[in-house]
């Protein structure tokens, strides 16, 4: 599992050599220039809140609806700060409903029991490394960024049961997303985040706690964010 | 799109029936001088040099004039690299996301020939690497319970392609780098652990190409492999999701534009 995020994070830092490669305009007529002049400051000394809704991959016996909103305040065009409030509505899986029913046959005492990610208060400083612009079925261009998360907090852990150590955790993570602009002010949110939580997944076939530790949870979240003020400055 | 392209041609022509007339008056002023010297001190040297100054100066201008030309700016960006009619050799790899019970991490290798600049037609294989992650071996443990594995050991597919998408990023105004988006459908087969037989599976899927090189290209890749699995207890859909990395090489490593601007 840990073999399949630090590959994930290696991907991921691919992107870094290839923007910083720039030789693809070397031949270009206006080589030379700078190559970005005047860019849409869509972000820069703007507030961003979105409103979340997401869902954790991944989980063997529960799986994780998160719903909710996030801030972000954007310093410049390619920093923010801000944090984000989310409450999980546990949903058992296939696999849960297994082991309860296979394990009940051999032991009449046993009753399925997993925990869950009941709510999340993170703070986080996010970086937008790659902005551009795309074009679809070749009309109207529309702005896009890529962004980099970095995220600190609380998790509230929960459980199926009153077997499982519940509560506070500390959560800590890094995530990625992309943010496409419909308007100056509308724009589609995505993000693939990985964070920690101190918890067991589920209890044993003695119906007690086994295997607490920091374990990561991925989360997919999409949303809609809405940017104020609705004006969008030009770069020089 | 289409009608600025008209527009920037047709500005093109104006430029061309503007300058063609103005060479023309100079080469035909310059004419009567040489004519009356030729006339005036003798038929050979001086028209023979004065030729070879007109030629200089006819290139000298026709320089400058594409020095000129290449200082404007382009109200279109050209495509650095065209993908119609040429071919990518793909190289990568991929790893499962988001299964639960089992870990695949796999090498793949297809073939593209591109239509046009938003169709491609071809074909791929991966070979799969199975094993069981932590959770498969905690049901063991914890429950006693042994969960059928199922690893998919070679796939093959032929697929479209379809992008729709084309746009271009810079980071921290550094750089700029074209990209295109597409979306992947196909259809083929695999076999796993379990089925020894060949069976049917389709996939769906997106991806990002980056454009570092006109002969080199990098793509970001999901795809949901599904195929229906003859399990003990059952026939269940699958769906392995994989998230991989495909370096692209093209063939032929050059692109040839239609209109130089």
């Amino acid at each position: 599992m840990n073999c399949r995020r630090l590959a994930i994070a290696l991907v991921a830092m691919l992107l870094l050599p290839v923007l910083s490669a720039g030789e693809a305009f070397a031949d270009d007529v206006l080589a030379g220039a700078k190559p970005v002049r005047r860019s849409l400051l869509m972000r820069e000394s703007r507030h961003e809140v979105t409103g979340l809704g997401g869902i954790s991959l991944g989980d063997p016996y529960v799986r994780n609806i998160l719903l909710g909103a996030r801030y972000d305040m954007h310093l410049y065009d390619w920093l923010s700060v801000g944090g984000r409030l989310q409450v999980g509505v546990p949903v058992t899986t296939e696999t849960y409903s297994e082991v309860d029913t296979k394990v009940t046959r051999a032991n009449d005492t046993f009753a399925m029991e997993a925990t869950s990610l009941r709510f999340l208060g993170l703070a986080h400083v996010s970086v937008s490394p790659v902005v551009g612009k795309l074009l679809i079925f070749g009309k109207s261009p529309t702005q896009y960024d890529l962004h980099v998360d970095l995220l600190g907090g609380l998790a509230a852990v929960g459980s199926t049961g009153d077997t499982l150590t519940t509560g506070p955790s500390l959560a800590l993570g890094v995530g990625a997303g992309f943010r496409l602009f419909f308007s100056d002010v509308l724009a589609l949110n995505l993000g693939l985040e990985t964070l920690t939580s101190d918890r067991a997944l589920a209890v044993n076939r003695d119906s007690k706690e086994s295997g607490k530790k920091l374990r990561f949870a991925t989360l997919l979240n999409i949303g809609v964010s809405f940017f104020m003020p609705p004006k969008v400055r030009r770069g020089q | 799109m289409r009608n600025s392209w008209k527009a920037l041609l047709a500005m093109a022509a104006f430029g061309l029936l503007f300058t063609a007339p103005t060479t023309g008056l100079a080469a035909d002023a310059s004419d009567q001088p040489a004519a009356t010297t030729a006339d005036q001190s003798g038929p050979s040297r001086g028209a023979a040099g004065s030729k070879r100054k007109r030629e200089r100066l006819s290139v000298e201008l026709a320089r400058q004039g594409e020095a000129e030309l290449r200082k404007s700016v382009r109200v279109f960006q050209q495509r650095y690299l065209l993908k119609a009619g040429r071919v990518e050799l793909q190289l990568g790899g991929s790893m499962s996301i988001g299964d639960p019970l089992v870990d695949h991490y796999s090498a793949d290798a297809g073939l593209l020939y591109h239509i046009n600049e938003e169709w491609a037609v071809g074909g791929w294989g991966g070979k799969p690497f199975g094993s069981r992650n932590e959770t498969f071996l905690a049901i063991q443990q914890d429950f006693g319970l042994f969960p059928e594995r199922s690893f998919v050991q070679g796939m093959g597919f032929v697929e479209a392609q379809w992008s729709p998408i084309f746009g271009k990023f810079s980071s921290f105004g550094v750089a700029v780098m074209q990209m295109d988006a597409y979306l992947i459908g196909g259809a083929g087969a695999l076999r796993t652990t379990i089925t020894e037989d060949i069976v049917p599976a389709g996939e769906i899927g997106a991806g990002i190409r980056i454009h570092l090189l006109r002969a080199l290209t990098v793509s970001f890749e999901v795809r949901d492999v599904i195929f229906v699995e003859n399990f003990k207890l059952g026939s269940r859909v699958m769906q392995h999701v994989f998230g991989g990395v495909r370096l692209g090489l093209w063939i032929p490593p050059t692109v040839q534009y239609r209109y130089q601007r």
